[in-house]
């Protein structure tokens, strides 16, 4: 990584590596995984059950240090292995963004206020909170019900509010797990369009776990796990980029 | 009262893994808690004082309290408040970002 890169990439790992347990019971839930993502993509992740998927997302999110590796977010290196390198839960205020399989909203909070929380634990004032908040409901077309409890809305309204909510902070990461998972068809595909509008429109990287096979003309790349690994799906140059990181 | 906000806090301790996942500080998760602590103690000592209007009168000896023991008392209860908030603090100060995943 060059620190003085102007525009560095939204991620980079390099070899991550993560096991659990040790002895008989080891095991390798992800090996020598080196992927970069550029600001402005959306990329697709995708694989069996317990193939790797969740373990890579939440390395990244920094929520689960991996055992060997490192992690570089906006060109700034944030894990070694499993040592942070920053505040981790600063830093997932200020750059990163999640939406889950369930839209997780604090349930006794509008849809307005679980966005507000977002943004004032970030040091926003209320008032600042309140406006910033509204902006995205309107951005992600469930403006009309900011005022709803999470109860009242349904799913796919419900995860266009955690989308805002993940947008707070103008993120320069989004990582989502499975977010069409609890959708119908049709109602996953707006979601995922929905990831790719803001890549494209606000510059934030989008890494998406998905089973959904019918969505991925939406994604600027696509990528399998498999056992641990990693693998390009579509096209053979991208970044599965061990050799170009290492050249960097 | 700590059984009740240790009860109340697991509860909650997705939505406060949630909060820590997204990067809330300690001082606001305990905030929280503290907040829901005192306004149990408030809640409390306000009623305690209210059923006092009617009961001490009924009592067969004069029960007498002056403002200097509502002061005392008061600081009793904002101490046992706090006390009793110190279990559900330790609950979420354990919890960790990724039960948000389970």
């Amino acid at each position: 990584m060059n620190p003085n890169d102007s525009n560095p990439p939204a991620v980079v790992t390099e070899n991550l590596t993560k096991v659990y347990g040790s002895g008989n019971t080891e095991v390798v839930a992800m090996k020598d995984v080196s992927l970069r993502v550029a600001r402005g993509e959306v990329i697709a992740l995708l694989g069996p059950s317990g193939a790797g998927k969740s373990t890579l997302l939440t390395a990244i999110g920094l929520i689960n240090p991996p055992t060997a590796g490192r992690i570089h977010i906006g060109g700034e290196l944030v894990m070694d292995a499993d040592q942070a390198m920053v505040d981790l839960r600063a830093f997932r205020r200020r750059h990163l963004g999640f939406v889950f399989q369930k839209a997780n909203l604090i349930p006794f909070l509008s849809a307005v206020e679980n966005v507000q929380v977002a943004l004032e634990i970030n040091d926003a004032t209320p008032r600042a909170a309140h406006k910033r908040a509204m902006e995205l409901l309107e951005y992600l077309g469930v403006a009309d019900r900011a005022n709803y409890l999470p109860d009242a809305l349904s799913g796919g309204q419900q995860q266009r509010v955690a989308v805002a909510r993940a947008l707070a902070n103008e993120p320069s990461l989004i990582l989502a797990d499975e977010p069409t998972a609890a959708l119908d068809s049709h109602r996953g595909r707006q979601v995922m369009q929905l990831f790719a509008k803001v890549a494209h429109e606000r510059g934030a990287a989008v890494l998406v776990v998905t089973h959904d096979q019918r969505s991925l003309d939406v994604f600027d790349r696509t990528f399998e796990m498999e056992d641990g690994n990693l693998k390009s799906r579509q096209m053979p140059d991208v970044s599965i980029a061990k050799d170009s990181l290492h050249h960097n | 009262m700590a059984l009740i906000l240790y009860t109340l806090t697991l509860d909650k301790i997705h939505d406060i893994a949630l909060l820590k996942l997204i990067g809330a500080r300690n001082g606001v998760i305990i905030g929280l808690i503290l907040q829901q602590a005192l306004l149990m103690g408030a809640l409390g000592y306000g009623l305690a004082w209210w059923l006092g209007q009617f009961a001490f009168p009924r009592f067969p000896r004069l029960v007498v309290i002056e403002a200097p023991d509502l002061l005392m008392l008061g600081g009793i209860v904002l101490a046992i408040s706090v006390l009793a908030s110190l279990l559900g603090i330790w609950k979420a100060m354990s919890v960790e970002p990724n039960k948000v995943l389970s």
